[in-house]
């Protein structure tokens, strides 16, 4: 993985993983800064494969303190590229 | 010996063959998946419970529905049969297949045969139920002295000397039709087999109706509305309710899984999966199947889990052994089975061995369910959302975490008083999640 990543970079690769998880989203439907929870019809266990698709996509850990950065796509975009390129303890 | 299409779950009676995963002359370990088969919940991996040489495969894959308990293969016992190694190596045996001369009986090839007795497997003990034999009449002729399923089988085609197995009308149906006799399954529990056996194996026979394409939706939603039917046209339900303080097991829980990577992270649904499965574990007259007029306990807990699949529609397969898991497993289990349900890539032994429910609609915002008992099945536990709420603690009122446990049980098995102790067991148990 790069040691930097762009905004775009990080949303193709969080749609890119939630188009795995959820397939019947329509990626064009989804607002970037809404809660997911109240526009998408995901549970924990998609949720939290969401995260592990993540994390695997972009070698970005994701401890369990920072999920609630989560809730909204550009939050996860904007912690992706805070964090790209940090070393990981795995 | 011949290979039945097996139960495919409650009130699905037929499937199509979709695929043959082995070829005559491959050795089937205990436990392999060996066809394919569509029902009403989707596509279903069909498991071959003893150790076997494929001899004839009877059935082509087709859109032909075919009624539970066809013959569609004919398979040898593996020691009867050719040494593996004179026979025709496949592609089609995955390389981690337990191979046929290990000890069967103690080959760990499913969850399901973890905790079972030594002699007989629960998709055995199963299939023995649906067909009303007694075990204690079987003659075993398993590896170890285990009771395989043809042994149940034979009983059913074989019934006692002097017992009539096959009535005269089907006798003359049979022979107009020139149908083997060999080949018919009895429908019923004494082995008899009767014209309407006869009749539906012509009836699965003749080409499919030129037909309307099937709705897999409306399908499936056929075949929960005929399990959900059934379940409140025959069973008597009670329901009870308990509130849980969830304070304790959601700060273990959180405090545990920031030490775990994403990868490793465990979900509360599979801490109340787990209490659930331990409580069962001294309730055991909340676990098991309603069969022929008697309930019947099984000795494991497997857990039917509801998972609401995409596009509509529920299936609730089953994690076999869940007392025995540690969370990690529980969570892999959950992981895996949620996974194959919504891919629609179900084992058979998943469908029809769950021996009792849980439904968990937290993630919807649901406070509290008020569950449908899944027929054969005696109970089913729902879970609300883990939210806060003002409880009253220690004699004073304070705001936690709580979830809304509820009990749905079958009269017939259970009074509300046992029902109770089991909700306390479980509130009990989640309140001190370091036992879990």
């Amino acid at each position: 993985m790069t040691a930097t990543m762009s905004i775009d970079e990080a949303k193709a690769a969080i749609f890119g993983v939630l188009a795995g998880v959820a397939p019947e989203i329509d990626p064009a439907g989804v607002e970037h800064d809404v809660e997911l929870d109240e526009q998408l019809d995901l549970d924990s266990m998609d949720y939290l494969n969401w995260l592990i698709g993540i994390s695997k996509a972009t070698g970005v850990e994701i401890p369990q303190r920072d999920a609630s950065e989560f809730m909204t796509i550009d939050g996860a975009a904007n912690y992706l590229t805070a964090h790209a390129g940090e070393p990981t303890t795995a | 010996m011949d290979f039945t299409l097996p139960s495919l779950g409650a009130d699905m009676d037929e499937g199509a063959l979709v695929a043959w995963l082995v070829e005559p002359g491959d050795t089937v370990a205990r436990g392999q998946i060996v066809a394919e088969v569509e029902t009403d919940k989707g596509i279903i991996e069909i498991e071959c419970w003893d150790d076997v040489v494929v001899e004839e495969l009877l059935i082509e894959p087709s859109d032909r529905r075919l009624a539970v308990g066809t013959v569609i293969a004919r398979f040898a016992e593996a020691g009867a049969a050719a040494p593996p190694d004179e026979l025709p190596a496949t592609d089609s045996e995955p390389a981690s297949a337990p191979v046929a001369e290990e000890p069967a009986i103690e080959a760990p090839v499913s969850a399901s045969t973890r905790h079972r007795t030594a002699r007989i497997t629960p998709p055995v003990r199963h299939l023995a139920h649906e067909l009303g034999v007694d075990l204690d009449r079987v003659e075993a002729t398993g590896p170890g002295g285990a009771i395989t399923r043809d042994d149940v089988q034979r009983i059913v085609r074989h019934p006692a000397p002097g017992r009539a197995k096959v009535s005269p009308r089907a006798r003359r149906l049979a022979a107009e039709a020139g149908i083997d006799l060999a080949t018919v399954a009895a429908s019923r529990s004494d082995g008899l087999v009767v014209a309407a056996d006869i009749e539906s194996l012509l009836a699965n026979a003749a080409p499919a109706p030129a037909a309307e394409p099937v709705d897999k939706a409306q399908a499936m939603r056929a075949a929960i509305g005929r399990s959900m039917e059934r379940s409140k046209r025959e069973i008597p339900h009670y329901y009870l309710a308990t509130t849980i303080d969830m304070a304790s097991a959601m700060q273990w829980l959180d405090e545990g899984n920031d030490e775990r990577p994403v990868t490793e992270r465990i979900l509360p649904a599979v801490l109340l999966l787990k209490a659930t499965a331990l409580a069962l574990e001294r309730f055991p007259d909340l676990n098991g199947h309603w069969v022929d007029g008697a309930f019947r306990p099984s000795d494991e807990v497997h857990l039917g889990v509801a998972v609401s699949l995409r596009g509509g529609g529920l299936v609730a397969p089953a994690i076999h052994d869940a007392a025995g898991l540690s969370l990690s497993e529980m969570m892999a289990a959950l992981t895996d089975l949620v996974a194959r349900a919504r891919a629609g890539r179900l084992r058979g032994s998943e469908m029809t061995e769950a021996t009792v429910t849980v439904t968990n609609l937290g993630d919807r915002g649901v406070e509290v369910t008020y569950p449908v008992i899944v027929p054969p099945q005696v109970a089913i536990v729902g879970f609300g959302r883990i939210g806060d709420e003002p409880i009253v603690a220690d004699g004073e009122l304070v705001v936690r975490p709580v979830v809304h446990a509820t009990l749905a049980a079958d009269h017939r098995v259970t009074d509300g008083h046992a029902g109770g102790l089991f909700l306390l067991a479980v509130k009990r148990l989640l309140e001190k999640p370091e036992d879990l």
